[in-house]
């Protein structure tokens, strides 16, 4: 059932409870009216009766025709009072009828003298006869206050019983009508705070970032639709938020893909496209951090300049590609052979540099030189061919020949050029050229 | 909203504690049976009701009735202290309120303005009562029966009228007058209504439906060993029998013709002349006070030897039992 519904039997309920205290008043009103009115007329008759008492006392004083005549209309006021329908019940329509009786009774009494006077026999009235009709009469009239105090005992004690009954029978349908309403509000009420409380529950956790949770309602009124809704919506949110997700992954993607491309870029601008060694910008930018350091430190380093002895003619009669095998071979041979702190580079062709750092000895450099020499002769197959190639290696020192990369390479092409032209020796010390 | 409740079992509370104690405490009985002397008469209504409808057992009464041809035999069975109470007419109390005073009216519970009548069987001769000049009348001597003609006498002013008294036995005088011997006759229920069924001519020489009251009463001894309680408690039974009478006349005629073993018309012909109603007022004191100077007139008593009818008249019981019950009850 809908709130709305609830609240509407409500309303209805409360209209019902005004109904019912409203008829109870009506009918109360009615109750009152007749009593009063009840009692009134017993009062009236009352009056009559006294009246009747007088007239009866008038008659004994005069027992003269006047006096009958009077006493006569008394009689038939008081018979006509007796006969209002007041609504008296069955009780008091018995005491109704004996005080009508009564009344009769006393007309009897009455006749008798009327006979008297109206018979031939002359009227006497003795004290004997005079007594008894006081007598008589009296007891009459005695009777009918006796009657008249059960009247008047029954009308009250009938007003009591019948307003008990009344109070009792409101009582009991104010009551259940209220408890009805009470708790009738009472489970609106709650249902109302379990569907707000479902709600503001549901609305915290979705507060809290919660998109997973769903609000569980049962009830079929407003707060189940609402809840309903509420679930949707979050539903809805929560498909937004995983392609917010989707988005941001992808961007990540992209982002990666695009980092390892330029890193790609970087590497291939730094690097000799054929042997990934070092090309001559990259070499020289090397060469560079390392004489910065080596200044800084008091370092000594030495540079050699290397050209390959017949490679000309592997290339030129072998072809390019058996060439450019010899030339990755020697690459990889001189960064394998090579400390962590020493790199290599390849300036063009078959001219490659090398950088070592820490050395200080001639000695030192030299063992060295022929380590290399001695690592570039080693034969190469290409194919199934053995080739073999040589180097000439010239070589400058830092400090001692520059602490420029261009002053160590020029010293060190220089050198290069020298142990070229020797025939006796694969390598020529720039120091040595002065 | 929150108070609704609590106020509500409060309003629950005070209305079960308001609640009046209904109970008519049946719990209370006495072990000793209460006797009463009975008197074979529909007069004696009240107490046939109440004895089967168990308004005397609703009051923890054990009565027993025994029943008794007439008020005087009732009396004697309570003078003679056979029984606890008795039931009368105010005629026989008034005759033993001249030789004793150690009995008292509780109450009167039933009337009849009409149980005496004048009858005869040649109605055309009497249309009035100076008609009945010279006529010789049935009379039971020394009772209601006399008692009621003289009071007609004297009421149509004819006590010097000449005429000769008939005295003879109450079961005499419908004989007597069905066989002439009389002309009319002064005679009580059930004699009226044995002579209408005899005689269809049988006719009341005058109307004379309240000139005379004759009342029954519940009579006790003044030291009776029945407690005060137990007193006032058979009088709020007979009341209530009183009551269920008025309310259902037709159920409690069928109890009496039972109990009587009566013919239901008999006790419908009866019925519109009696009231029953438990009082105790001066009515009473009148009418036993005018029946007492009749008899002292006519020298049926010792006329030293009266007392005070109200000296026989337990005013105070009658009131205490029902000033205690509208108290208790209304």
């Amino acid at each position: 059932m809908t709130l709305g519904t609830r609240l509407k039997l409500t309303a209805i309920l409360c209209a019902l409870l005004t109904l019912a205290v409203g008829e109870a008043l009506f009918r109360a009103h009615n109750y009152q009216q007749k009593i009063y009115q009840q009692l009134n007329h017993s009062m009236q008759i009352q009056l009559n009766i006294d009246s009747l008492r007088s007239q009866l006392w008038l008659y004994e004083e005069y027992a003269d025709k006047l006096s009958l005549t009077e006493l006569n209309a008394r009689q038939a006021s008081l018979a006509f009072e007796l006969s209002q329908n007041m609504h008296w019940n069955t009780k008091q329509q018995q005491v109704l009828d004996n005080l009508n009786r009564l009344n009769t009774n006393i007309r009897v009494l009455f006749n008798t003298q009327q006979v008297s006077k109206n018979g031939e026999t002359p009227v006497e009235r003795t004290s004997t006869s005079v007594r008894l009709l006081k007598v008589k009469y009296s007891m009459n009239i005695e009777r009918m206050t006796e009657d008249m105090y059960r009247l008047h005992q029954l009308t009250i004690s009938q007003a009591k019983q019948t307003q008990q009954s009344l109070l009792i029978s409101i009582s009991l349908v104010v009551l259940l009508l209220s408890a009805i309403a009470t708790l009738w509000s009472s489970i609106t009420l709650i249902r109302f705070k379990r569907g707000m409380k479902a709600l503001n529950d549901g609305m915290r956790k979705l507060a809290a970032g919660d998109l997973e949770s769903r609000i569980a309602y049962t009830m079929k009124d407003e707060f189940f639709e609402m809840s309903d809704n509420f679930n949707h919506m979050k539903s809805s949110l929560q498909k937004i938020t995983v392609k917010k997700d989707q988005l941001t992954q992808e961007v990540a993607r992209q982002t990666a893909k695009l980092t390892a491309q330029q890193a790609k870029l970087t590497y291939l601008a730094e690097h000799d496209e054929l042997t990934s060694i070092y090309n001559r910008r990259a070499f020289i930018k090397q060469i560079e951090i390392a004489i910065t350091r080596g200044i800084r430190r008091d370092d000594k380093a030495a540079l050699l300049f290397i050209d390959l002895d017949r490679f000309k003619m592997i290339n030129d009669t072998l072809g390019h590609q058996m060439g450019d095998e010899v030339l990755i071979t020697i690459a990889q041979r001189l960064t394998s052979h090579l400390r962590s702190s020493d790199f290599v580079g390849r300036l063009g062709g078959d001219e490659f540099v090398v950088w070592l750092d820490y050395i200080e000895g001639v000695h030192d450099i030299i063992a060295k030189v022929n380590q290399i020499i001695m690592l570039i002769e080693q034969p190469i197959t290409v194919n199934g061919e053995t080739l073999s190639v040589g180097a000439s290696i010239g070589i400058s020192q830092f400090p001692l020949h520059g602490k420029s990369s261009g002053s160590l390479v020029t010293a060190a092409d220089t050198a290069m050029y020298m142990a070229k032209q020797d025939v006796d020796n694969h390598y020529c010390l720039f120091q040595n050229i002065n | 909203m929150k108070f609704q409740l609590p106020v509500f079992l409060l309003l629950v509370a005070i209305l079960t504690a308001c609640q009046p104690d209904s109970t008519v405490d049946p719990q209370h009985s006495t072990a000793n049976v209460i006797k009463i002397a009975v008197s074979n008469t529909p007069l004696s209504t009240p107490l046939f009701v109440a004895h089967k409808k168990g308004f005397f057992k609703q009051h923890g009464l054990n009565v027993e009735l025994i029943g008794h041809e007439g008020g005087v035999k009732c009396f004697e069975a309570l003078i003679t202290k056979q029984v606890d109470f008795a039931t009368a007419s105010e005629t026989v109390a008034m005759f033993n309120s001249f030789y004793r005073s150690d009995f008292a009216i509780l109450t009167s519970f039933a009337e009849s303005d009409n149980d005496v009548k004048l009858l005869s069987i040649s109605a055309r001769k009497y249309e009035n009562l100076a008609d009945i000049e010279n006529a010789k009348v049935g009379i039971i001597k020394g009772s209601a029966s006399e008692f009621f003609f003289d009071s007609l006498l004297i009421l149509y002013h004819q006590h010097d009228l000449a005429l000769e008294r008939v005295y003879m036995r109450a079961d005499e005088l419908v004989p007597a007058l069905l066989q002439g011997k009389v002309d009319v006759i002064s005679a009580w229920e059930p004699f009226g209504y044995q002579l209408f069924q005899q005689e269809k001519s049988a006719q009341q020489v005058v109307k004379t439906k309240g000139l005379y009251n004759l009342s029954f009463n519940l009579i006790g001894l003044k030291n009776s060993k029945i407690s005060i309680e137990d007193r006032q408690n058979l009088l709020k039974a007979l009341n209530e029998a009183s009551d269920f009478i008025s309310e259902k006349p037709i159920e409690s005629q069928l109890i009496v013709s039972q109990v009587l073993s009566m013919e239901p018309q008999q006790l419908r012909y009866l019925w519109k002349d009696y009231s029953f109603r438990v009082s105790l007022s001066n009515a009473l004191v009148s009418n036993i006070q005018s029946q007492a100077q009749w008899a002292i007139d006519n020298r049926l008593v010792l006329k030293d030897n009266r007392i005070d009818v109200r000296m026989i008249i337990d005013k105070q019981l009658f009131e205490s039992a029902f000033s205690q019950y509208q108290d208790g009850h209304k």
